[in-house]
């Protein structure tokens, strides 16, 4: 247990903190585009995930970002600790960063004499900003570069801007249209998202070539 | 010179070789099939048609109906839009507020707000009824109370009442005096038509209205895809562990950025110019069988200088701050820039420019406008492409100093000697 509260501590201190003030930075700018007082329902919605949601570019995206460099992975690959209970570390961090602005903001929100269901709204952009990171995760695992991983869901996020109705079930923005239903597709596509990008991170390229090939 | 020359052709192969530049490609073309659509031509108008599209009123009068009914709509959803910082935000205000508004109301119409509420919730419920029946869409304009202000309320009074509550609002609303006299959108006549027809075909060219559209949607894209072939070239020595070897080499500072520079930006723009082709087909056969000329390279001259600061600027950013972070930090920042000047323009997509990353001019034709909008449209390009080129030169100066040694370590300038070349 010690070990992982040390991993957790320095994977904050190192690598999340600047990521966080981001995210705290995000917030304090929504104001400034978006009324956050006497909102409706569908306003609110809109606020949560216009901006909100690009909290998980932010927060999950960089995942990898500590062990970019090859001979840095190589050195905690032969570590004790297994890779993947490090990337586990560092996935539940940004999840517990992405609840808790999330919740702050909302309640932000109920402050300023916002009507809105909080589960609702809370339960809606967590998954949105889940799904944004978690195609972020699954391409940087599969082209291990961080420009095409934020280059996905920025340009996912720019297509439900603009053609959202062709995205079908997996419209990101679908609280604006007052559907949840939407919200579980997102959900259940950012699991295998994330859990195919930390496998494959973690077995790693040539692993899954050799793996192939003996199959083959 | 032939050092630079050989640079810059590694360069391009390097990028035309990463996955990143197909995508970047993949995205450019699926916006534009998507965006564009077909390309239908120019027709004549025919007299008796039925409608001949819209066009901007001076009549102070229709001004005032229309920003009533603009109004009226948006007290009784308790919903102003506004551009405080240039980008749209949406208003909702507190009751003490709205009786305030309300109250200028019955002044200007000379109805109770509570006569007022009942006809807006009769014809709300016609119109949702009309909706259902005929299994159509309810559209926001229309909900028309088709009340107007009163008659013996003069302009400039009614645009000091509504200075005051564009005031009420917080500044930036379409209560502005000067928003008010662009708010009379009326159908445009036969003869409108005719002439604007005659304006397209003879002095603006159908080349040019269609160069504008294109670089109007593809401008939105140009404003941010090109900064992650930015983030990625700049991270890539890091990657590859190549800094120390390419800081040993006798190449000058600048002529390594500037050669990754050039090289990106031509890269970006290539599939934008074979892009360009296709319409540049079409327009010319537009112009010929309407018995005109216009010059093959004038749907790609507009493109160029169009679109070109964009793209310089964008990838500027992206070298920049790769070059003064040593992270993807530039996406982030280019982010928050494109989120910022594409909300700015919801108001009017069609000849809005200021200073806004992507000006807009999303229709065909308009010459009227577009010739209003270009000095300013001048101002924009001219500025973007200034800026692009100095945070280029701080790149290389940060490239400089970074390759003699200096380096940012918690926060603080450090230099280390022994380093220096």
């Amino acid at each position: 247990m010690e070990r992982y509260v040390s991993i957790g501590k320095t994977n904050f201190r190192y690598h999340l903190l600047p990521h966080l003030v981001l995210g705290m930075l995000l917030c304090l700018v929504a104001p400034l585009a978006m009324s956050i007082e006497n909102l409706n329902e569908l306003q609110s919605a809109r606020i949560v995930e216009l901006f909100l949601s690009l909290l998980g570019v932010v927060f999950f995206v960089p995942q990898f970002l500590p062990d970019q460099d090859k001979d840095i992975r190589d050195l905690l690959s032969s570590k004790k600790e297994p890779m993947l209970t490090v990337h586990l570390i560092r996935l539940l961090e940004a999840l517990v960063c992405l609840l808790i602005l999330m919740a702050i903001f909302l309640i932000c929100l109920k402050q300023g004499e916002c009507v809105f269901d909080f589960a609702k709204l809370y339960f809606g952009g967590i998954i949105s900003a889940l799904f944004l990171g978690g195609l972020g995760i699954f391409f940087y695992a599969l082209f291990d570069n961080i420009a095409i991983a934020y280059m996905i869901p920025v340009l996912y996020y720019i297509l439900s801007y603009g053609a959202g109705k062709k995205l079908g079930n997996f419209y990101l923005f679908s609280l604006l249209r007052d559907s949840l239903t939407e919200k579980y597709y997102l959900l259940f596509a950012s699991v295998i998202l994330i859990a195919l990008g930390i496998s494959y991170r973690c077995i790693g390229k040539r692993n899954v070539i050799m793996m192939m090939k003996q199959k083959g | 010179m032939k050092n630079f020359l050989t640079l810059c052709k590694i360069e391009c192969i390097q990028i035309a070789k990463s996955m990143l530049y197909y995508l970047f490609i993949a995205c450019l073309i699926l916006f534009y099939i998507t965006q564009m659509g077909e390309y239908n031509g120019v027709t004549k108008p025919k007299p008796g048609a039925q409608s001949y599209g819209f066009t901007y009123s001076t009549e102070e009068r229709l001004m005032m109906e229309m920003t009533t009914k603009g109004l009226l709509q948006e007290f009784f959803d308790n919903q102003y839009k506004t551009y405080p910082f240039g980008f749209l935000k949406n208003v909702v205000l507190s009751e003490k507020k709205q009786e305030k508004i309300g109250e200028i109301i019955e002044d200007i119409t000379g109805y109770e707000i509570s006569e007022l509420r009942i006809k807006w919730e009769e014809k709300n419920n016609q119109i949702q009824e009309d909706a259902l029946k005929n299994g159509t869409m309810i559209m926001a304009n229309q909900l028309d109370l088709e009340i107007a202000p009163l008659d013996s309320i003069s302009f400039q009074e009614f645009c000091s009442q509504m200075e005051q509550i564009d005031e009420l609002i917080g500044g930036g609303s379409d209560y502005q005096t000067e928003k008010i006299k662009t708010s009379a959108y009326v159908p445009k006549t036969y003869e409108q038509a005719l002439s604007e027809y005659e304006e397209l075909i003879k002095e603006d060219g159908i080349g040019n209205a269609y160069a504008r559209q294109f670089c109007d949607y593809m401008g939105i894209l140009l404003a941010i895809l090109p900064v992650f072939l930015a983030v990625s070239r700049g991270l890539r020595d890091r990657r590859a562990k190549a800094v120390q070897v390419i800081d040993s080499k006798q190449a000058a500072s600048s002529c390594i950025i500037l050669s990754r520079y050039l090289s990106t930006i031509v890269m970006a723009l290539l599939p934008l110019l074979l892009l360009a082709i296709s319409p540049t087909l079409q327009t010319q056969y537009s112009m010929k069988a309407v018995g005109q000329s216009e010059n093959f390279f004038t749907l790609i001259r507009v493109v160029l200088w169009w679109l070109t600061p964009t793209i310089l600027l964008t990838v500027s950013v992206g070298f920049f701050f790769t070059e003064l972070t040593k992270s993807a930090s530039a996406i982030l920042v280019q982010g928050i820039w494109w989120f910022l000047s594409i909300n700015s323009n919801q108001g009017s997509l069609t000849g809005m420019v200021g200073f806004n990353l992507i000006p807009r001019f999303n229709s065909f034709g308009n010459y009227n406008i577009y010739q209003e909008v270009l000095p300013e449209l001048i101002r924009n390009r001219v500025m973007y492409t200034a800026i692009a080129i100095l945070l280029i030169v701080l790149t290389i100066g940060i490239y400089h100093w970074r390759r003699k040694g200096g380096s940012l370590s918690h926060g603080a300038l450090r230099i280390n000697r022994k380093n220096q070349l």
